[in-house]
């Protein structure tokens, strides 16, 4: 079983003082950033169970706070994943989402139910709820050290609607080079429009791995450390670019 | 020899006689030496008493002084013939300077002497005798008799207002032509060939905040009688001064303007910015000018404006009180469109702090019965109506509160359109004026006289960054962002920002902002499209210079 725990570090800095916390803005949100990212997994079905769980709280913005949890079970060609996520700010807004993912072989699908409730006294006429299902769906394909994904995921069954997690799909390329170094580059397009992701990792020891990743359009950053001691691994990544100000979380991770 | 002294005798006598010939050909030429002194101004009927007030100013248009012994003023009676009497002789050791002015009568500018006498409004004259002779005549109104006036007599001046030569000191001898009814002005020159006045328009802002920038135009009037071009001035301000140099030509009766750019001090207070012409005039008392204002609001602010309410129901104004308790509000002035009403004196209340400026207080006590009668601020004049017919049926009132020290302390300016019997109230206690600074309000009743609403209490509670209402519909309401920069001015920048951190609305830049600013999203992006529901995030960003930047964030829900 795995469990990883993201912990955005202002929510560290924010229980340790408030005089560094302005230092160390981050996004609310889940580590990975939008709404439809949490369940994004692309490893595939593995056998036995893992789980996930994370949790943040800014300190920059009051009353704000989300949570997201992923259970998986898995046969080895077979497996099923369950997640939720929720997302509450204040008694004003709350968003919640729970899904269902069935891994077979190379493909995935899934759907996912979710609800968005608005509720503040200057608008009349609240509380507003709205809710959806949306589907997801996901093939691979591997040849030598090269992996092939396309998925599509935010897919409206029904009528859609504006409150929904926007859909997304994406093509994904990623080559093992040798001598510890991997890269790979994605292509993605959402309701906002198109871009491109650019990542390469490099291990020059065994327990310690570096990843960079590119987004475009935008020059987005990610720079990411990873150490690990026997099954127990530490995570250190940061964002310094975004436009709200750096973003920096840590991942533990227990295999 | 005999032939020379005969030849001697014979020249002497041909010198003679030339010298005589030329002496009675000079004599035929010559007029007699009179001074060239004439009437200049006359001001028979000032406003108000008479007594010690009226004048007449004398100009001497020769090219030497003039002695004014011997000289005399006449007043003549025109509802009767030859009817002169004496009211002011000139004594020997008075003189007028060549091109001089000589005021009689009322002190003032230049050279003069006091004297009391009663000249008649008119149909009346007045003249200037020496030794039998009648140097100048001025006759005013309708007269029967001839004497009383040189060719044609001068229209009646209306109370207040003189009668002046139309060009200082040019005597065409026809009363009608030579005279003009104009505003006194006694000692100087009616019409001075260089006469430059300065003056500052009107500021804006006209309340500024602490480090605002004050934007005002420098103003100088040609009153003289040749087109020139405008003299170098300069504006003082403490220890700093700024020098305006003119390039243009300025016909008479025109201005020359220059618009400049003051900063308000840092600190809340009066301040005072003076404006001279460096280069004297003729007429040096409207050769400076002095603008001053009050820097941050006064002990008093206007808080809610009932406009429009309600058939039978008065109008009112909360007032809101600064300061400790107990603190003596004296000499306010309420302004409303020009229209005025003085405020009783009025200690600061420890508990409410409120005062209410009512149309009718008792029918604001029936359509309020809880209301505290000490609540109620009394005034002395007529109510100001308030207008409410602005754009979108908004007040079109512009409100001020003027200090007893004459300066503008609170201005209150239209808000956005209040349906019938509602309120507006303003977002915060200290917020500059502008749009967006006056909100309807949204309590069960339509106003809150005499309290605070609970959304305004909690604006008043000094939070540095926050947003009312936290949740908005794109198209159908507007969130207000209202952040506290202080007294430090910096540059200020409230931006919108999806959860991802993608930028999403520029809210509102300054570059130049203390005090509180303030902003209103109306759920649109840039492109004025409604943005997605969900979560949205404004940073409000203070930089003051040298890296100090301050940054705060609050989060706004959209909904669909």
């Amino acid at each position: 079983m795995r469990v990883s725990i993201a912990v955005p570090l202002s929510l560290l800095l924010a229980c340790g003082g408030g005089a560094a916390s302005a230092a160390f803005e981050c996004l609310p949100g889940p580590a990975r950033g939008g709404l439809s990212d949490w369940l994004w997994d692309p490893a595939g079905p593995r056998r036995g169970f893992a789980g996930c769980a994370a949790f943040g709280s800014p300190a920059a913005i009051p009353d704000l706070g989300w949570s997201w949890a992923e259970i998986r079970f898995g046969t080895g060609r077979r497996g099923l994943r369950s997640g939720l996520y929720f997302l509450r700010f204040a008694d004003v807004y709350r968003e919640s989402v729970a899904g269902l993912v069935l891994d077979h072989g190379r493909f995935s699908i899934g759907a996912r139910r979710w609800e968005v409730l608005w509720d503040d006294d200057a608008l009349a006429d609240l509380p507003a709820k709205r809710h959806g299902w949306t589907a997801c769906a996901e093939a691979r394909a591997s040849w030598k050290r090269a992996v092939l994904r396309l998925a599509g995921e935010g897919v409206a069954l029904g009528r859609p609607d504006a409150a929904a997690p926007p859909p997304r799909s994406s093509f994904d390329l990623d080559l093992g080079l040798g001598g510890g170094i991997r890269a790979g580059a994605a292509g993605f397009r959402t309701r906002d429009g198109s871009g491109w992701i650019g990542r390469a990792s490099f291990a020059p020891l065994q327990v310690v791995t570096l990843r960079q990743e590119v987004v475009w359009p935008g020059n987005a950053l990610r720079s990411e450390i990873e150490m690990r001691v026997g099954r127990i691994g530490t995570d250190l990544w940061i964002e310094p670019s975004t436009a709200l100000g750096p973003r920096v979380g840590v991942r533990c991770s227990f295999q | 020899m005999l032939a020379r002294g005969v030849a001697c005798r014979f020249s002497l006598r041909r010198a003679m006689l030339g010298l005589h010939i030329c002496l009675a050909l000079l004599a035929l030429a010559w007029k007699p030496a009179t001074p060239a002194i004439v009437i200049n101004e006359i001001l028979y009927d000032p406003a108000g008493s008479d007594s010690g007030r009226e004048f007449v100013e004398l100009a001497n248009t020769g090219p030497f002084a003039a002695s004014l012994e011997d000289l005399a003023l006449e007043a003549g009676n025109g509802g009767r013939a030859n009817d002169w009497k004496v009211i002011w002789r000139g004594g020997a050791d008075r003189w007028i300077r060549p091109g001089g002015l000589y005021r009689i009568g009322l002190d003032g500018p230049g050279d003069g002497e006091p004297a009391e006498f009663n000249i008649q409004n008119g149909p009346d004259a007045l003249r200037l005798v020496k030794q039998g002779f009648v140097l100048d005549l001025v006759g005013w109104g309708d007269h029967l008799h001839a004497e009383y006036y040189e060719a044609h007599p001068t229209p009646l001046a209306r109370s207040g207002r003189s009668l002046a030569r139309a060009v200082d000191g040019v005597d065409t001898d026809d009363n009608l032509v030579d005279f003009a009814v104009a505003q006194p002005t006694p000692g100087r020159p009616n019409r001075p060939l260089d006469d430059w006045a300065v003056r500052f328009s009107t500021p804006s802002p006209e309340l500024p905040r602490p480090g605002d920038r004050i934007t005002v135009a420098l103003l100088l009037d040609n009153r003289g009688v040749e087109t020139r071009t405008p003299p170098l001035t300069e504006v003082i301000e403490g220890r700093r001064s700024i020098l305006v140099g003119w390039t243009s030509v300025v016909e008479p009766g025109s201005s020359a303007e220059e618009t400049l750019l003051l900063d308000a001090p840092a600190d809340t207070g009066r301040a005072t910015w003076l404006a001279r012409i460096l280069q004297r005039d003729q007429v040096p008392e409207n050769d400076s000018d002095s603008l001053r204002l009050r820097v941050g609001h006064g002990p008093v602010r206007i808080v809610e404006i009932l406009a429009s309410p309600l058939v039978g129901q008065p109008e009112w104004i909360e007032l809101r009180a600064d300061g400790p308790a107990g603190r003596l509000i004296a000499g306010l002035v309420l302004d409303a469109h020009g229209r005025r009403i003085e405020l009783a004196p009025r200690r600061i209340d420890a508990e409410t702090r409120i005062g209410l400026v009512v149309e009718d207080s008792a029918a604001m006590r029936t359509q309020f019965p809880n209301l505290s009668p000490s609540t109620i601020w009394s005034h002395k004049g007529a109510w100001p109506r308030l207008r409410n017919g602005g754009r979108g049926g908004g007040i079109s009132d512009s409100l001020r509160l003027i200090g007893s020290d004459g300066l503008v302390c609170e201005i209150a300016l239209p808000g956005p359109a209040p349906g019938r019997g509602v309120s507006l109230e303003r977002l915060a206690a200290d917020l500059p004026e502008g749009p967006g600074c006056w909100v309807p309000c949204g309590e069960p009743g339509g106003s809150t006289p005499g309290r605070d609403s609970e959304a305004s209490a909690s604006r008043l509670a000094g939070e540095a960054f926050a947003v009312r209402p936290r949740a908005v519909r794109p198209g159908e309401s507007v969130c207000t962002f209202e952040g506290s920069v202080g007294s430090r001015p910096g540059e200020v920048r409230l931006d919108l920002f999806d959860l991802s951190g993608r930028p999403i609305r520029c809210l509102l830049r300054d570059l130049w902002a203390a005090g509180q600013v303030v902003a209103t999203w109306n759920g649109k992006d840039e492109m004025d499209r409604a943005v997605a529901p969900g979560l949205y995030v404004a940073v409000l960003e203070i930089a003051r210079g040298s890296g100090d930047v301050e940054r705060h964030r609050v989060a706004v829900a959209v909904a669909p």
